[in-house]
């Protein structure tokens, strides 16, 4: 055996221990990294992808504002594909225990953000579910759960019942006669 | 000659970094104010946006900030950017300044001639500042 095959043996063999010692890469979850990384990680990996626009629209009045037109909510393409893809998102109780601490006086800070970090999240939810999740995490309680009146408040439509024409955006309110 | 440290730790460098970290923007969305609900096209932490009325959008954040101190950055770059002004909402339900709120943002397009609110095709927005 020459000089060189004996290096090259070497090297093979080495090569042939390091393979056999390596430890087999961790695979993450989204669940292992804070909320806003599991964003960016997400449009990472699905940067070929596009994400459509809901067919749904939340179509809301605020009782705390009657004089105020009717609101539309709309989900963000990306946050939808997130809420689908599931593992992302913190329960949306998580955000109502924030929006306590912000409501109490004299708040400044938020000291419980760890909550969005490190709650479980929840899995992939549908189209319907997702627009369920956004009323209960962006719509005041005052529209989704406390109202107890008899006009319409909340319906969630689709996005093509919305008239396109906004000349007299400031005046609308919700037909209380379709169902 | 000044004492300069050469060499560092990881924990230095962490520290470092979280520097960048808060000046990175936490948010990003460009809306178009002429649809109904003011979609989004590209975004970045936002979970949904809520066409308020006129020239009037909310945004809500998927990952809150810590405090209600943030930096808004607002630009328009609409066919009627011309003589509007954009600014944070006001006029809340609670009267409060509802435009900053650690989990939303309201923004407004405003007609500079008449002081009213201006449905704008391309509102831009960026935030900066520390997330919870």
């Amino acid at each position: 055996m020459t000089y060189f095959d004996k290096i090259r043996n070497a090297l093979f063999l080495g090569g042939f221990r390091l393979r056999l010692k390596t430890k087999p890469e961790k695979v993450y979850t989204y669940a292992d990294f804070k909320l806003w990384q599991r964003e960016l990680i997400f449009v990472y990996l699905h940067q070929h992808m596009d994400h459509d626009h809901s067919q749904y629209a939340v179509l809301w009045e605020d009782p705390a504002d009657p004089d105020a037109p009717a609101k539309i909510t709309h989900p963000a393409p990306i946050w939808l594909a997130m809420a689908k893809c599931g593992g992302i998102l913190p329960p949306v109780e998580v955000y109502h225990e924030l929006a306590k601490d912000e409501a109490e006086p004299g708040f400044k800070r938020h000291n419980r953000g760890h909550l969005l970090h490190d709650t479980p999240p929840v899995g992939p939810m549908t189209e319907e579910q997702a627009i369920e999740y956004i009323v209960k995490k962006d719509l005041p309680p005052s529209v989704w759960r406390d109202y107890k009146g008899n006009r319409a408040i909340l319906k969630i439509v689709r996005r093509t019942m919305i008239p396109s024409d906004r000349t007299n955006r400031n005046a609308w309110r919700i037909d209380q006669e379709a169902s | 000659m000044a004492d300069y440290t050469l060499g560092f730790t990881g924990a230095a460098i962490d520290a470092a970094l979280a520097y960048a970290n808060n000046g990175a923007m936490k948010v990003f969305a460009n809306i178009d104010q002429t649809a109904a609900g003011h979609p989004v096209g590209q975004s970045y932490n936002v979970t949904s946006t809520t066409d308020d009325a006129a020239g009037r959008t909310i945004l809500t954040f998927t990952n809150v900030f810590s405090a209600a101190d943030y930096c808004p950055i607002n630009g328009l770059n609409g066919d009627i950017s011309q003589g509007t002004t954009q600014r944070g909402g006001s006029g809340g339900p609670t009267g409060a300044l509802f435009s900053k709120l650690t989990t939303a943002y309201s923004s407004e397009v405003i007609n500079q001639q008449n002081g009213a609110r201006t449905d704008c095709n391309e509102v831009n927005l960026g935030i900066v500042g520390g997330l919870a």
